[in-house]
Parts: C-alpha cells; structure tokens; sequence
C-alpha cells in the first residue's frame, strides 16, 4: 500500500512540476492577469467631464481615434457587466482561441477606463470542438439558454456554415474572424479579417508577381472547407497562365519532411508553394524544408496566419526574406496609435501571448464591438435588437490595423470589409517586414466584384488607403 | 413476433412508452433550444451505443470500430439527399444497409480472430474508413461523385424530411426512429438469434456442438450492429445539416465510444442510453454549469478517462466476488 | 510514377519512420507476452513525457523550442525515466486491479488511460502555438539528399532494439522468466517465477523504449502536437498485429515496410495521386491483408494460448 501511495505521489509531483514550470496555457476562464496601473489610460486625454446629451457621439468619436480603451477615463467600470459571446474553434492543429483571449484583454482595458458607459463588457467562449453539432449547439446556447446580448469576437472553422442561418433568423449582427467562405457569404456576418480563401488569393499575387517558373502549388489541410480556400488563389495563378495543382495533408501534419519534400518536387525548381496554414502547422513544413536544404528551390507564400513575431523567431535567419506571407493587418511594430495599443494591451493584460494576426483580428473585433456599444443610448444595452442595429450600423470605422476603415456592410451576397492587405517577409531575427505597402485582393469571383461596387457607391469606406510606410520596410 | 419483443425483458415496455410520450410531448416545452439540440444528438448516439453493446454485451463480440458503420451510413445518406428526392425514411434505411453490408465484410475477416485480436482489427479497419472519409469528404451540395461545392453558392445544407424541417419536429423524428431501432434489436435478442447469440456469447464450442451456425450469427449481428449505426450517421448528417467532418468517425470517437458503452453498462440495451446521455448531455451540463466551461471542456477525456477505469475495476471487483474469475 | 531520384529522401523518411514503429511494436509485444496488456497508452505516455519535459526545459509560448544548454541536457535522459516510470506506476498501480480479467479488458485499461492523459494534456498545454523539442543533430548529403544523424539514429536504435531485446529474453534469467509467463502465467507462477517482480521489469523496459522512441519522434515529426504524438501508436500497432503480437522479427520487418511504403507513396501525383492521399491506409491495409493471411485456415489464437 505505501508502494502505491509514493507512486501516486510521484505522478502528482510530475505533474505539478509541470505545471510550475509552464508558463503557457492560459485558458479562457483565467482572467487576464489585472493591471495595477493601465497604461493606455495614462496616455488618454482628461476624461470628459461634461458627458450628457451627446455623450454616446462623444465616445464614439474619443474611441475612433484608437489612442485609448474605450472611453479612456481610468475610472474602473462597475455594475451588471454585458456579455458578448462567441463560437470559437481550438483544437489541436486548429487553434484560434488566442483571437478572442486577446478580445479579452481589450474588454479587460475597456472595464478600467469606464467600460461601456460604466458598465463592464465581458467575452464567453464556446469551444465547437471543431465538431458542427458543437458549433451548431454553443450558438443555440449563448442566445437562447444565456440570452447574450451580442455574438462576436469568434474564430471558428465551422461557426459561419453552421450558425450564419441561425443568427440572421434570430436577427443577431456577428463581428467575428472568418474561416470558411460563409463567413464572407452571409449578409449578417461581417469578419474583420478577409480569411484564408482572400488572403491565399492575396500570397498568391505576392508569389506570381516574382515570377514562379511555371507551377504553384497551394496547399491546405483536409477540411470541409478546404476546397474554397484554396480555390480563388488556384483561379489566379491559372489566369496568369501558371499551371496550378492544389494538396491536402491531414492535419495535424504528421511528417513534415515528407511534406516538404513533396511539395517542393509538385512545384518544380523555381515554382512556388503557397501555404494555407496556422503557425503550428506552417512552421513544421518550413522548418522541415529548411532542413531539407528547400529554401531557395521554390518562390515560397503563405496567408496571414503566419504573420506572427514567434513565428519569426522560430524561423530565423535562414528565412530572411524568402517567403512571402500576406498579412489582412498592418505590421506589427507599426508605430502609430491603434497598434501602439494593441501592443500595450497585449503586453499588459495578456502578456503571455506573443503579437500575431489572430490577436490582432481578436483585438480589432473588440474596438468595433465597444465602439458600437458606446455609440448606443446606455438604456438600450441590454436590448439586443439595438444592439445588433447599432453593430449592423457600423461604417467608416477607422484602425490603423486595417488598410480601410471597416463597415459591417449587411450586403446581400456577403461582406468583406477587410479587402486590401500587405505582403511582409521575415526579417530573419524577430519581426516581419513589409515589402508592398496596402495592396488590392484582385477581384475575381462574384462576392468580392459586388463588394467593390457597393464600396464604390461611397458611405462605406474610403477610396484611399490609409498606408503606412514606415522605416522598417523597403516599400512597394 | 411482436408479443415476444413487447414480453422481452430487455424491453420493459412501460417504461418505454412513458419514455417515449416523455420524449416527444414534454421535453420540447421543457427544454430550451440547446438542450433540445443535444437531446436530439443523444438519439442518435444512443444507437450507435446501443450497437456496440448489443455486440459485446450479447454476443461476446468487441469492436473497437462501430463508428465506421456510423460514418459509413453518414456518408451514404447525405450523398443520397442532396442526389435524390426518396423520402427521408428510406434513405435511412439505404444507408444503413449499405453500412450493413460493409459491416459484414468487416465482418468476415473478423470472425477468424478472437476477443482481444478482433477489438484490434476493427480499431485497425475503423482507422481506415476514417482515412478514407477524411478524403471522401461529406457532400455539401455540389456536383460529382462526393458532391463537394466548389463556389459558396452551391453549398446548401443536408435537407431534413418536410415533416421534420425544425429543430424540435426534427427531434421527434429522431426519437421516433431511435425508438424503431432499439425495437429491431429487442426483436432480434427476443428471437431466434438472440438465443443463438446467447448461446455463442457462453461458450463458442458448445454452441457449435448444439448446432448452431456460430458464424452465420456471428455475422448477423456484425450486420444488424453496422446497420444500427449506419441508420444513426444518417440521422446526424440531417442533424447537423452544415460542415460535416469525420470527427465523429475518428480513432478517438472510436475509443471515447467504447469508454462510454462500458461506462453506460452493456447488460442491457438501457445502458446504451445512459452512454448516450455520459457523451451528449453531461459533458455540456458540466461545461455549463460547474466552475469555467473551457476548464471542463478541456478535461472532460480525462473525466471519461477515469469513468472507465473506475467502471473496468468495479465490474472486476464484482465479479471477482461472484467467484467468476477463478 | 515520381522518378527515382525523387524517392530517395522519402525512402529514408520512411525507413526512419518504420524503425519508430518498429520500436513501438518490440514494446507492445514484449509487454503483452508478458503481462496480456496491449498497452493503447503508448502514445499518450511518451507525448505526456515530451510536454513535461519541454516544460522543464522553459519551454513556453514565448519560447516555443527550447534552447537547451548546461545542465539541462540532463533532461532527455529524463524523458526515457518519465515515461519509464510512468508505466511502472501504471504497471504497478492500476494494471493488477484489472490482472484476472481477460486481455481485452486489460487492455481497455490503458484506453482509459490514454483518455485521461489526453484531457491532462489538452487542458494543461493549450494547443494555439508550436512547440518543438529537437533532440541534438547534425546533417549531412548523400547524393543530393539531406539526411539528418536522427534518421541515422532511428534506424540504427531500431536494429539494436530487436536484437537486444531478442538476445535479452533468450540468455538471462529475467527474459526466461517472461518467456515462461507468456508461456503460461499460472504455471510459471506455481514453479516459483517471480510473476510480478517480473511483470514489473516488463513494465519498465517497455516504458524505457517508449522513452526513446518519444525522444527522436518530435525531432521527426518537426512539431511535437499531441494528437500526432498519441496517435502514432495505431498505425506502429500494425507492424505488431502482422507479428501476431508474438514475434519480434516479423514486427521489425512490418513496420519498415509499413514505414517505407507509407513514405514513398507521397510524392505520387498525375493519375495516381489519390495513393499519396489514401497512404495512410498503408498500415490498415497490410495488418488486414496479413489477418486474412495468418487466419485462412484457423481461427488466430493469440500468444499460444485463447487469451479471452
């Protein structure tokens, strides 16, 4: 007996030294560690004072500005907190939960500088499980069993097929990250990123522009989706008169010097290999070619998720430059406000995460989403038909993040208000850089064509992009 | 025919039908959309379940690989909606006969290996219909052999039957052909192959000896559990309408379903439900309910885990007591 | 048909995968002769290993591949005593809870197990970022090809393993005695073998391999994700099920097959891609064929004796 009472005793101090010894693995329902002091707060004007009447277009036009959380005043948020819910997918080989952790942690900065109106706004997630009756059950969940106000920050692979019906029949406005095509399909659903289908088509600009031999290969893993988020880079790369072929790998990637290997010798010498990943997945193939002595055989390309600083790291010198990674939002060491923010939250409210495209998309979600609630009478808030209109309603959004300002759109053939983006190459130490400056997804296929014609009716965005050209890269 | 599944102990009809009026009249005004949702998930589970218990429960046979014949009838009847305007009802029965007929091609090389090789072989032969899945892909709507949608506008959902389009009609249709399903398989332990199975289930050589033909029940019973399930995958695909992956039909929905069927109890048909209830229902209460959700998300493979370690080493005990282990 | 030259690094690949399964097979199969467990936690155990370990190494999100440097190279060795020990726990703990019922249900034990790692492991390290844990390695090119020392390494450790494990229960006298218990436990149990000190000691070198094996795959895999780390015993059960759970050699040569043919129908393409989509049915496909093989004329009994 006493035999078996040391071993169990050895299991749980395994296990505990573990734990001490990880600093990772922040679950949802830890909160995000609270700040003694906000520092986004400190930089904020004097709170206003005077806020009566025309307080909500007050807050609106402070929070537009993205020099601070949320009304900016300090002041802790007390009382009934809002809740914003959302449908997300984590899953090994398929995990987005660092885009609404990191909503989180805006939401956090929001409740210590007067939350919504002095109310604190808070974020659930569902984990679908990447299962659809998950997905389809956590949706039903968060409206009708929780009766949350608003849905979104999510970032699911199956949320937009399962639930876009669901949530337009219960007239919810969703702002989340997209994946699959419904996400950009769906009049109800408006995503702040363009998703792997859009930002594969992006790379695949990037690839054929340095002039690839004469094949590309796309490559994605095996999903219900997978077929449409490759295919629009497949249409352009034959429209340029290059020979296309399109992989899948189940995921999680098991061998990824076979899968190097393989998709080095489908291109040919002097193609081009376009990756549709997320990081832990991307980075096994590039490592693997690194090792393989693959770099420079193919003109390399991925879509946003690999657009990450630890991503950077792990890729080090010899990636220097050599694959070409469009990014749906503004670099990360961009200097101005809106990013300077984001880099303040991250560090202070979440500062386990590293900076990365998905936080980014998570962090943009939440300002849209307390950008709509401020603008709103602070007695309709926990009404959600207001509140859907008044997220439905969002135009002209300004963030540094995005190229243009952001629009909800409610477009009948679907919205992607995020459809112009940066090409960036590792810098070989930490960071990556820009090489394009903002740039146009080409329009080739219907929903995008349709999408440019109601932004060109006006009201919605701008014309021009809102650019930066800073130090750091070499301009396009 | 019918007087012997209604007398059949296994049945207990009054319980049933109360379970039943139950199931169709009170829950939808009791529970809200979500549970509704899940209950109708665990309809569909309980069959699968039901069909691996019935094989190791009555017939001694272990499979670690019902969920093939469970993607199997998915596959088929998803395909066939989208191709086909047959009613919902025969669609059904299409793919848990086509799920049928590869369960007993399954069978066949199975029934040459014994106990702990046969578990291997079917986790091996399950493996393999995922792999195979996983390319397949589930139809959404488009054109071809698999259907798959290559613009968004093909895609569409997979049609529920007229009858049955909203969630809580749907459930009752779900309940009402579980209900048949677990009738079938009472009326087939009631009968004759019940008491052959029976009789295998005890002692393979004196089965033989008696005179019964050990491998044609054998192999009935492979085909009666895969066309259990292959009714089942049917019934999810509707279910579930959109983005259909094999994550149903996978290695771990394989061992998580085994742990759940013995966590359930395989003594009788009753146990399947409760396996139903441990993966569909419990898991989203405790999510729900009990400290953080994501906490509970994640740990619940361990919760089940030590569910069935527990469940391996209580019904040890108990048999031990019983002196069965000597 | 990819030309020839294409195949060579994908050959290698795939020898040093078969020599992981190989290896994962010698440990299943000597375990289940001598105790009547198939041990389904084999993955789970040495993923569990690897993320402790890459713990201990001040592995984080910021610091997803850990350097590893001073005293702290101590830690692969630690790798090989976690796992070893945790199926000595297992072995001496649980596994005699369940010693009287018949295999399947021993085995179903570690299913329980892997589930409960699996929960461990998923809630414990979230699966958002990459994490990696390279075991040291230099690289070196033979005609064109570039082959890393742990592929090298795989291989030979594979060799060594079904040889010295092969010598080992032939000449001393704890391999006697595993031979005798696999033989007939009650017997050998009457004539005075010590079963569960023996039994242990199976416990323990299965473990040790697992160790091993759980020290090359992440560098193999490039990642070290839990899914592919737990998992990786099914397609290595195969090799074993063609050896009938019995014989060591058949096992190596299956799982280099198993290993080989997996790899080399990757780069397929033209008309014959779907055989690099469906190779991972290589392992299914050649433990049914040899199933159907073994079992053409008899019923296939396990290890000698109806272990059911």
């Amino acid at each position: 007996m006493l035999r078996k009472l040391t071993a169990i005793a050895f299991v749980f101090v395994l296990v505990a030294a573990a734990c001490a010894s990880d600093d990772d693995a922040d679950t949802a329902d830890t909160q995000a560690p609270a700040a003694t002091e906000a520092p986004a707060a400190t930089e904020a004007p004097a709170p206003a004072d005077d806020m009566d009447d025309d307080m909500a277009d007050d807050a609106m036009a402070m929070d537009q500005a993205g020099d601070f959380c949320g009304l900016g005043t300090g002041e802790p948020a007390t009382g009934e907190p809002i809740v914003i819910g959302n449908v997300t997918t984590s899953i090994p080989g398929i995990d987005f939960s660092s885009g609404p952790l990191m909503m989180q942690a805006y939401f956090d900065c929001v409740n210590d500088n007067g939350g919504i109106h002095g109310r604190p706004i808070q974020m659930v997630w569902e984990n679908d499980n990447g299962t659809p009756e998950d997905a389809a059950a956590a949706a039903r969940k968060l409206i009708e069993t929780d009766q949350l106000v608003a849905i979104g920050g999510g970032f699911s692979i199956l949320d937009c097929p399962v639930n876009a019906a669901y949530y337009e029949e219960q007239g919810y406005n969703v702002v989340l990250a997209g994946v699959p095509g419904e996400c950009f399909s769906s009049p109800n659903i408006a995503a702040t990123n363009m998703g792997p289908a859009y930002s594969l088509l992006g790379a695949a600009q990037a690839v054929v522009a340095k002039g690839p031999a004469n094949k590309v290969v796309t490559t994605t893993g095996v999903s219900p989706a997978a077929e449409y988020a490759n295919s629009l880079a497949g249409v352009f790369i034959e429209q340029a008169g290059l020979e296309w072929e399109d992989v899948q790998y189940e995921l999680p990637i098991q061998d990824a010097t076979s899968v190097a290997l393989d998709l080095v010798s489908r291109a040919g010498d002097g193609g081009g290999v376009l990756l549709n990943y997320t990081p832990p997945e991307g980075l096994k193939i590039l490592k693997a070619a690194e090792e393989q002595g693959l770099i420079d055989r193919v003109i390399w390309g991925s879509s946003t998720p690999l657009n990450d600083s630890s991503v950077a790291v792990a890729l080090g010198s010899a990636w220097a430059g050599k694959i070409n990674i469009n990014a749906e939002f503004s670099l990360l060491d961009d200097p101005r406000p809106d990013i300077e923010l984001y880099r303040q939250v991250s560090a202070e409210y979440w500062p386990e995460s590293p900076l990365g495209s998905f936080q980014q998309m998570g962090f943009v979600a939440g300002r849209i989403i307390v950008h709509a609630l401020l603008g709103m009478d602070p007695a309709d808030l926990d009404d959600p038909v207001a509140v859907n209109a008044a997220i439905g309603a969002v135009k002209n959004f300004q963030s540094d993040h995005l190229c243009k300002p952001w629009y909800f759109g409610g477009l009948p053939q679907g919205n992607v208000p995020n459809n112009w983006d940066y090409n960036v190459v590792p810098d070989g130490v930490d960071r990556m850089i820009d090489e394009s400056g903002c740039f146009e997804i080409a329009a080739i296929e219907p929903i995008l064509v349709a999408v440019r014609e109601a932004e060109a009716a006006g009201g919605l965005t701008s014309d021009e992009p809102n650019n930066w050209k800073g130090g750091l890269g070499s301009g396009g | 025919m019918v007087g012997r599944v209604f007398s059949h102990r296994a049945f207990q009809p009054t319980i049933a039908a109360g379970l039943m009026v139950f199931a169709l009249f009170a829950m939808p005004s009791i529970f809200d959309a979500t549970w509704i949702f899940n209950f109708t998930q665990m309809a569909i589970y309980s069959m699968v379940a039901a069909s691996v218990g019935m094989l190791y429960g009555r017939v001694g046979l272990v499979s670690l690989g019902q969920v093939a014949p469970y993607g199997i009838g998915a596959w088929v009847t998803i395909r066939l909606a989208f191709a086909t305007d047959i009613p919902y009802p025969i669609l059904l029965a299409i793919g848990g006969g086509v799920a049928a007929i590869i369960g007993l091609l399954i069978g066949l090389p199975a029934l040459r290996v014994s106990g702990l090789y046969l578990a291997l072989v079917t986790l091996m032969l399950a493996v393999g219909v995922e792999v195979i899945l996983f390319r397949l892909k589930f139809a959404n709507g488009g054109p071809g052999f698999n259907g798959l949608a290559l613009t968004m506008s093909d895609r569409a959902p997979v049609p529920r039957p007229a009858f049955a389009e909203g969630d809580i009609a749907y459930f009752r249709f779900v309940v009402i052909v579980a209900c048949v399903i677990f009738m079938l398989a009472v009326a087939f332990l009631a009968s004759k192959p019940g008491r052959a199975w029976a009789s295998v289930h005890q002692s393979e050589p004196s089965a033989l000896a008696s005179g019964i033909s050990v491998t044609r029940y054998k192999l009935m019973a492979f085909g009666l559990a895969a066309f259990m399930a292959g009714v089942a995958g049917g019934l999810y695909g509707a279910h579930v309408q959109w983005s259909i992956g094999v994550d149903q039909f996978n290695r771990q929905a394989a061992l998580f379903l085994i742990a759940v069927v013995l966590m359930g109890g395989i003594g009788s048909l009753w146990g399947a439900l409760l396996a139903a209830f441990f993966a569909t229902i419990l898991l989203p209460f405790l999510t729900q309910n009990v400290i953080g959700h994501q906490f509970w998300n994640d740990f619940a493979l361990t919760i089940f885990g030590i569910g069935l370690m527990i469940n391996l080493i209580q019904t040890t005990r108990a048999m031990d007591k019983k002196g069965l282990l000597e | 048909m990819p030309d020839s030259s294409i195949l060579l690094p994908f050959l290698i690949q795939g020898l040093a995968f078969g020599a992981m399964y190989a290896v994962t097979g010698t440990s299943i199969v000597v375990l289940f002769r001598t105790t009547g467990v198939v041990n389904l936690a084999f993955g789970a155990i040495g993923s569990m290993g690897v993320h402790i370990v890459w713990s201990l190494m001040g592995g984080s999100i910021m610091a997803p591949e850990p350097q590893v440097s001073g005293f702290k190279i101590l830690l692969y060795p630690a790798l090989v005593a976690i796992c070893a020990l945790l199926f000595l726990i297992y072995g001496r703990v649980i596994a005699p809870l369940l010693d009287k019922r018949d295999a399947l249900v021993k085995s179903l034990g570690t299913v329980a197990l892997t589930l409960m790692l699996m929960g461990i492991m998923k809630q414990r390290w979230d699966t958002s970022k990459p994490r990696s844990l390279h075991f040291p390695k230099s690289t070196f090119t033979v005609g064109g090809t570039v082959v890393s020392t742990n592929q090298i390494l795989a291989l030979v450790f594979a060799l060594a393993v079904v040889i010295g494990v092969g010598q080992y229960l032939k000449r001393t006298d704890t391999g006697t005695a595993m031979r005798a218990i696999a033989n007939n436990r009650e017997t050998s149990g009457l004539l005075g073998v010590p079963v569960r000190r023996v039994e242990a000691i199976a416990w323990f070198g299965a473990g040790l391999l697992c160790g091993c094996v759980f020290l090359l795959l992440p560098s193999l895999f490039k990642s070290m994700d839990q899914a592919t780390l737990t998992w990786f015993v099914i397609p290595a059960l195969a090799g074993a099920i063609v050896g009938q759970l019995r014989s060591l050699w058949v096992t190596f040569g299956a799982s280099l097959l198993i290993g080989v043919v997996e790899s080399l129908l990757t780069p397929f393409s033209g008309n014959l891609k779907f055989l690099s989509e469906l190779r991972r049915l290589t392992p299914v496909v050649v433990a049914v064929v040899a199933i159907l093989w073994i079992s053409r004329r008899r019923t296939v009994v396990l290890a000698g004796r109806e272990m059911n």
